[in-house]
């Protein structure tokens, strides 16, 4: 396991295929069950969409500089 | 799994291990959801070479054309994301993922969208040079293994976890390059593979194969950028589980997973 503790089968528990200690375990759902904070939605928003809409423009502007070619 | 855990074999070793364990039917979403970008990347570079220089002209056409390649890149990099994690659950477990795999994971699948949205701009602005493209078609493919385990939907943690999978694996140049070879057999596989049944369909009686034999040769650009899209379909599988087994043995040096591994195979005088 990753704690580097021993323990054995029955003090386990298997999730999404990997065997966990009990800390182990509350410590992972609780990172997976983190809230995203509204800022670093906006920001992963703002700057995917900024990115996807640079990327339409750069590959017609590639794509055209190319085929002049 | 290999004793030099890290080393590029070894890596190759458990990443054709991952994929086999996924194989159905993660492999299936990754190319269902793959191949509506393959057709588009095929789309686009047949209208260029068939504009030439009045695409210019054409900008707006050529424009919506990659509105529709980005749109499919975007559902690519969902199945892309599935796939990894499924690779990822194979490669910690040592089994087939669950089910629970089909759904991908918010936090990863939005920092897989940003880091490969940032690498589709790069390999854009790259797209003159021949060798620059594999490794940024390796940097894809790390991308999607480093994005897995992400806790929360940000900007700079899925970029900081995409750049240490590409830094920590050491396997990113080797990757690419065997990757490349590999879509280069694929390749050639595959037009033989066409150039074959064209060959068994001529001994059937009254089949009239002329149009076809046009259509499928090497003279027919259409042909070619379709077999190149579909090899590198075929590919993408392998160069995406070996990614997940290197940045996963990366992962695993850095917590001390791999020695209490081996120290398990000895103690069962498994051989290493």
């Amino acid at each position: 396991m990753r704690c580097r503790k021993i323990v054995c089968t029955e003090c386990s528990t298997r999730w999404e295929g990997i065997n966990y200690c009990v800390p182990c375990l509350s410590a992972r759902r609780a990172a997976a069950e983190e809230r995203s904070s509204a800022t670093g939605v906006l920001a992963w928003l703002v700057v995917t969409a900024g990115t996807l809409f640079a990327a339409v423009h750069l590959i017609a502007w590639v794509g055209i500089l190319l085929a002049d070619r | 799994m290999s004793a030099a855990r890290g080393s590029v074999t070894a890596v190759l070793d458990d990443g054709f291990d991952a994929v086999a364990r996924c194989w159905a039917p993660w492999v299936g979403v990754l190319w269902l959801t793959g191949l509506p970008y393959r057709l588009f990347q095929v789309l686009l570079v047949h209208r260029l070479m068939v504009l030439g220089a009045a695409a210019f002209e054409h900008g707006q056409h050529v424009r919506q054309v990659a509105v529709g390649l980005v749109a499919t890149f975007v559902v690519a990099v969902v199945g892309r994301t599935v796939y990894a994690r499924a690779c990822m659950l194979a490669l910690e477990s040592r089994s087939s993922a669950g089910w629970s795999a089909l759904v991908p994971r918010v936090p990863d699948a939005c920092g897989h969208l940003l880091v490969a949205s940032l690498l589709l701009v790069v390999e854009a602005l790259l797209a003159v040079t021949v060798v620059a493209i594999p490794v940024v078609a390796g940097c894809f493919a790390f991308a999607a293994a480093g994005c897995q385990g992400l806790t929360k939907v940000g900007v700079v943690a899925p970029v900081r976890a995409a750049g240490h999978g590409m830094v920590a694996g050491r396997s990113l140049l080797p990757l690419a390059f065997v990757g490349s070879v590999g879509i280069l057999i694929a390749f050639l596989n595959l037009y033989f593979a066409f150039q074959v049944g064209l060959w068994l369909a001529d001994g059937v009686a009254g089949a009239n194969l002329a149009t076809w034999q046009q259509l499928l040769s090497y003279r027919s650009p259409v042909f070619l950028l379709l077999l190149g899209g579909g090899a590198a379909l075929l590919v993408e599988p392998f160069w995406i589980g070996s990614a997940c087994a290197a940045v996963n043995a990366a992962r695993s040096r850095r917590t001390g997973d791999d020695l209490r591994q081996r120290l398990a195979w000895l103690a069962r005088g498994e051989a290493a």
